[in-house]
């Protein structure tokens, strides 16, 4: 005790030395509690198992989380007899409410950050997940896919190698483009590159003007004056002229008939005059029969 | 043949100073558990002694914990809103929290509690009489138990600022920050942390009270020695 001779004595420093001590003590305590407490300790549980094919990301103190309220944690990672992973998780008791029969599992891992274990549940009136249920997790891995992206890109390189090679197929097709476009710039133009050489070309263009002068030969023959043309023309207003003809005479035929219909009428009370007249001189001349010296006597005498 | 002779020499001396060396670390090692051995006997605890031993835990409390409570806070808080803010622009603000509690607490608080009480105590106790011994029961406990309490309270200063400077003055935080310190502070950090701070509380207790009276410097220079090695065993116990 070197110095203590020389400082001042302290009042009741023993008094304070074990409440020091104390407070101390009871501060490191209460922050184990409460880290204990935070690690779900005292907190009820019940188990749930998550069966994946890898467990990569997966450690113990995970969170499981619902709507992305963290309802449960990983208690332990272990290797199933089938090759499987087992992961555990204790889902708090209060909050296993929301684990159905019918929810679903994920686990997601991203390229930065941990990997993140969900679960959905679509129907809540379903009944609730019972205790130590199994259920298989879906993978979802953003990492995952960087060798399939990778395998893709590779597969792309060596089509794109293969096609741009000496004997590719693609090539051969540039290089015919090629000799087409070198045909085009020769005297026949497009049409050498269509049909191959110049002959071909100048056969086409020989049928070209062959036809050109064929058509202007029918023009001079159906178009110029006196042409075929003018007299279909003619020909044309004549049967106009014959159609109007036509029409009057049918104006003229339809008054006939007009007439011929108001005939008919009359022709009943003719006939009817005609039979009066006819009763009246049958009837007159049976009067006469009567009357005269050589009537007949038409009546039967019966014996 | 001079040449030979010469470096035969050098050969020897270098053995000499390696064996030394490790005789002196033995020393030191054994000196600390002579220590502590004698401290944690019940009969070194007469009344003078343990009346000693509280007016020096008293004197060094009330001397040590306000500046180093007012410095860790003021460390805290600075390097709080650093991580929150780079974290919040990189949009990492979940990682935020749980990176300051391993950072701070975990490692750096620990790790400056133990050297501010040793640089302290190696101002206060060197003795004016260099024939004396450092060595003093009251100081070691007295160094012990700063360690620890500055630490303690450091970390819990430390924890409550950082909640504050990620949550504000909210308690709706409280389950998201208890769930992050459940997962920061697993079974092995725990273990690390508390293994690592009484060791360090011993190695400052003990250590510069076992160097030689003629030497104070040697003391210190170990107890830094000692001080890296817990940490980087810490580190190693926790990250691999």
């Amino acid at each position: 005790m070197p110095d203590n001779d020389s400082s001042p004595p302290v009042a009741h420093a023993e008094f304070k030395a074990v409440t020091l001590l104390a407070a101390i003590v009871a501060l490191i305590c209460a922050f184990v509690l409460y880290v204990m407490a935070a690690r779900g300790v005292f907190e009820e549980t019940q188990r749930l198992i998550l069966l994946t094919d890898n467990s990569e990301g997966i450690k113990s103190g995970m969170d499981l989380t619902f709507s992305g309220f963290p309802i449960g944690r990983v208690n332990r990672v272990e290797l199933a007899a089938d090759g499987n992973v087992r992961v555990l998780i204790d889902v708090d008791r209060k909050d296993a409410h929301w684990l159905r029969t019918s929810s679903v599992f994920t686990m997601e891992r991203s390229l930065v950050g941990e990997t993140k274990i969900r679960a959905f549940t679509g129907i809540l009136s379903d009944p609730p997940l019972p205790d130590s249920a199994e259920r298989m997790a879906l993978r979802g891995d953003a990492s995952e896919q960087i060798p399939q992206v990778m395998n893709a890109m590779r597969t792309l390189l060596e089509n794109l190698q293969a096609m741009t090679s000496e004997n590719a197929p693609l090539n051969a097709s540039m290089r015919n483009v090629q000799s087409v476009t070198a045909r085009m710039q020769g005297k026949h133009g497009v049409l050498a590159g269509i049909l191959g050489n110049d002959e071909e070309a100048h056969k086409l263009i020989a049928a070209l003007e062959r036809t050109n002068a064929l058509l202007e030969k029918m023009d001079a023959r159906v178009f110029a004056k006196g042409g075929v043309m003018d007299d279909a023309q003619a020909t044309i207003k004549q049967v106009h002229e014959l159609l109007r003809e036509s029409r009057e005479s049918l104006k003229t035929l339809d008054t006939i008939l007009a007439n011929t219909q108001g005939a008919t009428t009359d022709l009943v009370s003719f006939r009817a005059e005609v039979e009066n007249s006819l009763r009246k001189t049958s009837q007159l001349i049976e009067e006469i029969n009567r009357k005269w010296p050589f009537s007949r006597d038409t009546e039967i005498k019966l014996p | 043949m001079s040449q030979n002779r010469s470096s035969a020499s050098v050969q020897g001396s270098a053995l000499h100073k390696a064996s030394h060396r490790v005789s002196g670390l033995w020393q030191t090692l054994h000196a600390s558990a002579l220590l502590v051995a004698a401290a944690l006997s019940p009969a070194t605890y007469t009344p003078a002694m343990r009346h000693a031993v509280a007016a020096q835990i008293c004197r060094s409390s009330t001397r040590l914990i306000p500046v180093f409570v007012l410095l860790s806070t003021l460390l805290s808080v600075v390097l709080v809103h650093i991580v929150v803010v780079t974290a919040q622009s990189y949009g990492l603000s979940q990682f935020a929290l749980g990176m300051v509690i391993r950072v701070l607490v975990i490692e750096l608080l620990p790790l400056s509690a133990a050297l501010y009480v040793s640089l302290r105590a190696g101002m206060v106790s060197i003795p004016e009489d260099k024939s004396e011994s450092p060595a003093s029961i009251p100081d070691v406990v007295a160094n012990f138990f700063a360690v620890i309490s500055l630490a303690t309270l450091s970390a819990l200063l430390s924890l409550f600022f950082a909640y504050l400077g990620v949550y504000g003055f909210t308690p709706w935080g409280l389950s998201s920050f208890t769930r992050t310190i459940g997962q920061v502070f697993g079974p092995i950090a725990i273990m690390s942390l508390g293994l690592k701070s009484l060791l360090f509380a011993l190695a400052v207790a003990t250590i510069p009270a076992t160097a030689r009276p003629t030497r104070p410097g040697q003391g210190t220079a170990r107890l830094f020695m000692a001080l890296i090695a817990i940490e980087i065993l810490s580190l190693v116990a926790e990250f691999f």
